[in-house]
């Protein structure tokens, strides 16, 4: 059981950072240390990544039983970086491809997206929320029947105040715990 | 009418033997139109959004690397944008969502107000969205098209409340010829018109 976390973010004291904090925090209090790739520091190239770094990630994500995804939501959708992962490590996900990509992942129980927005939960519907569609329609129907999927999305983040991000960080923690107690049959946390 | 002219793909590639570049440019010569074009494949364009770039964003000068101060210039310059790209399965490919990442920063694209967006393109009233979609239209529909929502409805909501849109898709460009698809789509003919109407 190895949960996989991938952060995308270029500052490591952003408020993502501190998600992805918390996210590694919880996972670990579970079942111990998930594997964390935090694909900005370890130089992942957004269109042509080195061979062995995009093995290691291959390796990591073949591997994994939970994945859990944090970034910033920027234009509606991924940070580009985070396009070139997928676009890279699953690069035939579509049409005849799928089944390759279907093996990679046959291993998931869970598939967790956790995001900022800087923008209101107004201006994303008006948007369309092409990340979550995204995530929803094409990387949640690669994953086994099995596979849970939760979306945890932080709004408004420009005008945000401490008090709401606090209340945030606490969010993620109740509701990825909540979902590992019912994977591994352990009772909710209160 | 000023023209951007945004290619985010090596077109070379696809199946189409020089004929949609062509179709491009002779529409917009047609159309007599004033054309900038930024060519991200062959500028080897870095999508990456950099920590500096990234620290800087809601300052008041969010521009501090050299390829985007270029982009950002034409950009605020254009009154009618042209995206012509290859869909992923993440939809928008990663050089154009980096392009759009990086260069359609606070006070280039729009303002924020008490972070609150306002429209900052509004010289921009014309916009046309070419796409050539390796899946079949049934798939990409079934798929939401992440891609689409980006460039159209979130384009939206910064540029001219007037703004004309055309979207204009391939479906399934890797499996049919330039024939099938002509007459298909008549995909070519409505390029040309499009961008020679603008």
């Amino acid at each position: 059981m190895t949960a996989l976390v991938v952060f995308c973010h270029p500052l490591s004291d952003s408020f993502s950072a501190a998600v992805a904090a918390q996210v590694k925090k919880t996972l670990s209090n579970a079942w111990g240390e998930p594997q964390f790739l935090d694909i900005y520091r370890e130089g992942f190239d957004a269109i042509e990544t080195p061979e062995l770094l995009l093995e290691k990630h291959q390796t990591a994500l073949a591997s994994a039983s939970g994945l859990v995804f944090v970034y910033p939501t920027w234009w509606g959708g991924l940070p580009a970086l985070l396009s070139g992962w997928f676009e890279q490590l699953l690069p035939k996900a579509t049409g005849e491809g799928a089944a390759e990509a279907r093996e990679t992942l046959t291993h998931l129980d869970y598939l967790v997206v956790v995001t900022t927005h800087g923008s209101s939960k107004f201006v994303n519907t008006l948007q369309g929320e092409p990340a979550k569609w995204f995530f929803r329609r094409s990387v949640h129907r690669l994953c086994p029947p099995r596979c849970a999927f939760r979306w945890l999305a932080f709004y408004n983040s420009d005008r945000s105040t401490d008090k709401q991000r606090r209340m945030f960080l606490r969010r993620v923690n109740r509701r990825l715990a909540g979902l590992l107690g019912i994977i591994t049959g352990a009772s909710r946390p209160h | 009418m000023r023209v951007l002219l945004i290619l985010a793909d090596d077109l070379e590639l696809t199946q189409y033997p020089g004929g949609l570049r062509k179709a491009i440019d002779a529409g917009l010569a047609e159309g007599k139109h004033d054309v900038d074009v930024i060519d991200l494949h062959t500028s080897q364009f870095s999508p990456t959004m950099t920590a500096e770039g990234r620290r800087n964003y809601h300052t008041p000068n969010p521009l501090v690397e050299d390829d985007v101060i270029g982009h950002a210039r034409l950009v605020r310059n254009a009154e009618a944008m042209v995206f012509v790209y290859r869909s992923t399965w993440t939809g928008l490919p990663a050089r154009l969502k980096g392009f759009l990442d990086r260069t359609f920063v606070p006070s280039v694209g729009f303002n924020l107000v008490d972070g609150k967006v306002q429209r900052a393109l509004t010289d921009v009233r014309r916009l046309v969205i070419i796409v050539l979609h390796e899946q079949g239209s049934q798939a990409v529909k079934q798929s939401r098209d992440p891609g689409r929502r980006i460039l159209t409805k979130t384009l939206r909501l910064i540029v001219n409340t007037r703004c004309k849109l055309r979207y204009l898709p391939v479906y399934d460009c890797e499996s049919c010829t330039d024939d099938a698809r002509e007459i298909k789509y008549g995909f070519l003919y409505r390029v040309e018109k499009t961008l020679a109407g603008l």
